[in-house]
């Protein structure tokens, strides 16, 4: 037989905790759902306070993408003829394949338990890494329950959880509650000590006994409960519990205090008071706010020192100024021309994934006047010095958001150059998606795909698009961004987290020669930018 | 710079002289708002139960003087009430809506605790954490909920939150409580909270509906079946997912479910 712990050994995984609490009438059910594309496995386990597992060994499932895992605690704990039972929920989540990366962000788990007359539900999220003993000295818990009754109907449960991610986790963790009343007067209660796995659930008129009734109603029976401690992270969810039926009234998880995230001494913050108290700064401040988050266009007012100048006209031709200029005027003239019209492409709720793309690059990042030049650069200038490049011949940029991308190709020789994307305000940019291009076959001599490739829904398909409307022997450049799952777009979730390796595969034997092949993770940054320029072998 | 036997390392760590940051005092005091939550106060008889605790006391298990600010806002995102005090000790305050006259039927309340009138303050800001209690008197309906840690500010950028998971028992109607983070004057400054909530049902299906805009600091209260009557249908009993994509819009919206007896809530 497995020890359930040897399932804890998995890397890309994450726990969820809660409380069991099964008394007659009442239903306790926990519902969780995989929202990402990977086939997950769950290690759900129901533990006694001293760590125990009931039965001695998990439940196992395995969830494809966007299946639902409810359970009911009843039906589970009746297959051990457990009728009733307090402790903890404990449930492992990772991926079934473990080369995948693991996407905690959007992960929540709810524990629901309901009475005839009361119901209370929480929603947890998940753990990534909790008590990894490696690292337990940096840990400190602090938590508190504020809202503790001791009234003739009600009283006060608040539980805790010694849980770990980690296989080998061993600790005992030992904790000393104490109870406050409104007055700030105060009471230590026994030591609450919680083995690995294990749990404590304090019932604030039992632990505390009558010298917490007597300093409860003092102040008429309310007061606070509070935990500190060094060395282990401790889940803890608290109840106002119904004295006849056992049932829950309301809960909530307790709030460790966090470092606040709203000091940052900088910009956004005075803004913030200048908005909230001088009138017409909210016209100005969310101006400024773009400038400031789009630094690149101050930049683009000084004419930029190219590392590939043939002649002076070029220097001018490719000064950030000239490009800029040429790239603002001529939108503002099409813009005018248009009555201000952008066109878009109509999927009239057939594809939702691509109308998130408009709405997100289009309006919600306003890219439609940001020119990412040094992006573009990145890829140019190695582009530029390979031989054979072929500048006469049609160049087709994918998804340039504005016509940027191209002035910059034209000002560097480019003469033949047409961007498609799913909007447009020009003529150098068509309408068309980047999955079913409209261009014959072996069309183009150089195709760039700048950061756009990761938000196709099928990046196979767009991959087998631009194989067919590129000439043989043609010059692919392409490049993506890999960012931690926090930061990922919700729609963005295309794989390719295996990088340049993964894209050149999807090519397959029309890989011909890699000129470029670059991996960088970003200054300062988790994420990652990869770039490849190679060639493409058709015949 | 008195400390209890059962004072943290970690946390002493946090406390230090108050002469050597000065600015930090007055960002705390000008530009924070505290942390952010919901309030009930209506017709059909909820009250709202606010639990606001000097958490501060206890990092260095002493005395630790702080003061405390509450503001509930309107609908409209206007000042409805505000109630200030101090403590001293590991000290409890319970405001009750029903004490406080003017308020409206629901909106957001910010709850701001900062340290005062000691020689040493926290090195980093800590989130004023609080709760608040809904409930109907003489009932035993009762939801509990947990702020939102963090003050209000008008990012100006896209908000993206999925929450999974949720299910709605047959019988109960969903309501669903959302805020406007931005807190701009509302002079010439329009109405800037946006949000369109997409609903997945455990097919895979989608369903999205858009919300009318909110003003600075305003909330809005949707009746999610009655308001929009396709997504009962849509969501079923079966778990179904929510994902808020908008703009300026506080984190995290609130939902309420009932059947008349029973009352659920939880934030998104």
């Amino acid at each position: 037989m497995i020890n359930w712990r040897d399932y804890f050994q998995v890397k890309n995984k994450c726990i969820f905790s809660s409380h069991v609490h099964l008394v007659p009438g009442l239903e306790n059910t926990f519902t969780y759902v995989n929202d990402g594309k990977e086939r997950e496995r769950l290690v759900i386990l129901f533990l006694d306070s001293s760590g125990v597992a009931v039965g001695g060994e998990p439940i196992i499932l395995e969830l494809p993408g966007g299946a639902v895992m409810k359970l009911d605690a009843r039906a589970e704990l009746m297959k051990h003829g457990i009728k009733e039972f307090d402790g903890s929920f404990l449930v492992l989540v990772s991926n079934v394949d473990q080369n995948r990366p693991f996407d905690i962000s959007t992960k929540d788990h709810v524990t629901r338990w309901q009475g005839a007359e009361m119901a209370t539900e929480i929603v947890t999220a998940g753990h990534l890494n909790m008590n990894v003993p490696s690292q337990l000295s940096k840990k400190a818990f602090f938590m508190f329950c504020s809202s503790v009754i001791s009234s003739s109907d009600t009283t006060t449960r608040v539980t805790l959880f010694n849980h770990s991610t980690e296989s080998d986790y061993t600790d005992t963790a030992t904790v000393i509650p104490e109870l406050h009343n409104l007055h700030g007067e105060s009471l230590a209660g026994k030591p609450a000590v919680m083995p690995a796995f294990g749990s404590a659930i304090i019932d604030v008129d039992e632990w505390f006994g009558d010298a917490g009734k007597l300093l409860l109603a003092k102040t008429g029976g309310r007061g606070t409960l509070s935990v500190a401690h060094l060395g282990h992270t401790i889940g803890s969810l608290f109840f106002h519990m119904d004295r006849p039926t056992k049932a829950f009234k309301c809960g909530q998880h307790t709030q460790p205090v966090i470092p606040a995230v709203f000091f940052q001494p900088g910009y956004n913050y005075w803004a913030e008071w200048i908005g909230a108290h001088v009138p017409f700064a909210g016209q100005v401040i969310p101006a400024l706010s773009w400038l400031k988050h789009n630094r690149s266009a101050i930049r683009m007012f000084y004419p930029h020192h190219s590392n590939y100048v043939p002649s002076l006209g070029a220097y001018f031709r490719q000064s950030r100024f000239v490009v800029w200029g040429r790239m603002m005027l001529r939108a503002l003239y099409f813009l005018i021309k248009r009555k201000f019209k952008i066109d878009e492409m109509n999927f009239s709720g057939r594809n939702e994934h691509n109308e998130y793309v408009i709405q997100h690059n289009l309006w919600n990042s306003m890219k439609l006047f940001q020119f990412s030049r040094g992006r573009v650069e990145a890829l140019l200038y190695p582009l530029l010095s390979i031989p054979g490049v072929k500048k006469d011949g049609k160049t087709l940029c994918i998804g340039p958001k504005n016509e940027g991308e191209m002035l910059l190709l034209e000002a560097h020789g480019f003469r033949d150059v047409i961007g498609i994307d799913l909007f447009t305000y020009t003529p150098k940019i068509l309408l068309m998606d980047m999955h079913e291009m409209q261009f014959p076959n072996d069309t183009f001599d150089t195709i760039m795909s700048g950061a756009v490739i990761r938000y196709a829904y099928d990046v196979e398909r767009a991959v087998k698009e631009m194989i067919r409307v590129a000439t043989d022997g043609a010059l692919m450049i392409v490049s993506f961004g890999l960012f931690p799952p926090e930061e990922e777009l919700e729609f963005c979730k295309s794989p390719l987290y295996g990088g340049v390796k993964e894209l050149l595969n999807l090519f397959g034997g029309t890989v011909d020669h890699v000129y470029w092949w670059n991996e960088g993770l970003v200054p300062g940054k988790k994420s990652k930018i990869c770039s490849v320029i190679f060639r493409l072998k058709k015949k | 710079m008195t400390q209890g036997k059962n004072a943290s390392p970690f946390f002493l760590q946090k406390l230090i002289p108050r002469n050597k940051k000065p600015l930090l005092p007055i960002y705390r005091n000008l530009l924070s708002m505290g942390s952010i939550g919901y309030y009930l106060h209506t017709e059909d008889g909820w009250r709202t139960r606010v639990y606001i605790y000097n958490h501060f006391a206890l990092l260095n298990d002493a005395p630790f003087q702080a003061a405390w600010e509450a503001r509930f806002f309107t609908r409209a995102g206007d000042v409805a009430a505000r109630r200030t005090g101090t403590f001293v000790n590991p000290e409890t305050v319970i405001l009750e809506t029903a004490d406080i006259p003017g308020l409206d039927q629901y909106g957001i309340i910010s709850v701001h605790i900062k340290d005062a009138k000691t020689d040493r303050m926290l090195h980093e800001l800590y989130s004023s954490v609080f709760f608040t209690e809904f409930f109907v008197p003489g009932t035993k309906k009762s939801i509990m909920a947990h702020c939102l840690s963090g003050s209000p500010k008008a990012s100006h950028c896209g908000m993206d939150h999925m929450s999974t998971s949720w299910t709605t028992p047959a019988g109960f109607r969903p309501t669903l409580y959302l805020g406007n983070s931005c807190r701009f004057q509302s002079f010439f400054h329009p109405a800037c909270g946006h949000a369109a909530v997409t609903f997945i049902n455990h097919r895979g299906e989608k369903k999205t509906i858009q919300l009318k805009p909110l003003p600075q600091l305003g909330c809005q209260k949707v009746d999610l079946f009655g308001q929009f009557p396709e997504i009962e249908p849509h969501v079923g009993s079966g778990p179904y997912s929510m994902h808020v994509l908008g703009k300026n819009i506080l984190h995290k919206p609130f939902m309420t479910q009932t059947n008349g007896t029973v009352v659920l809530g939880e934030h998104l």
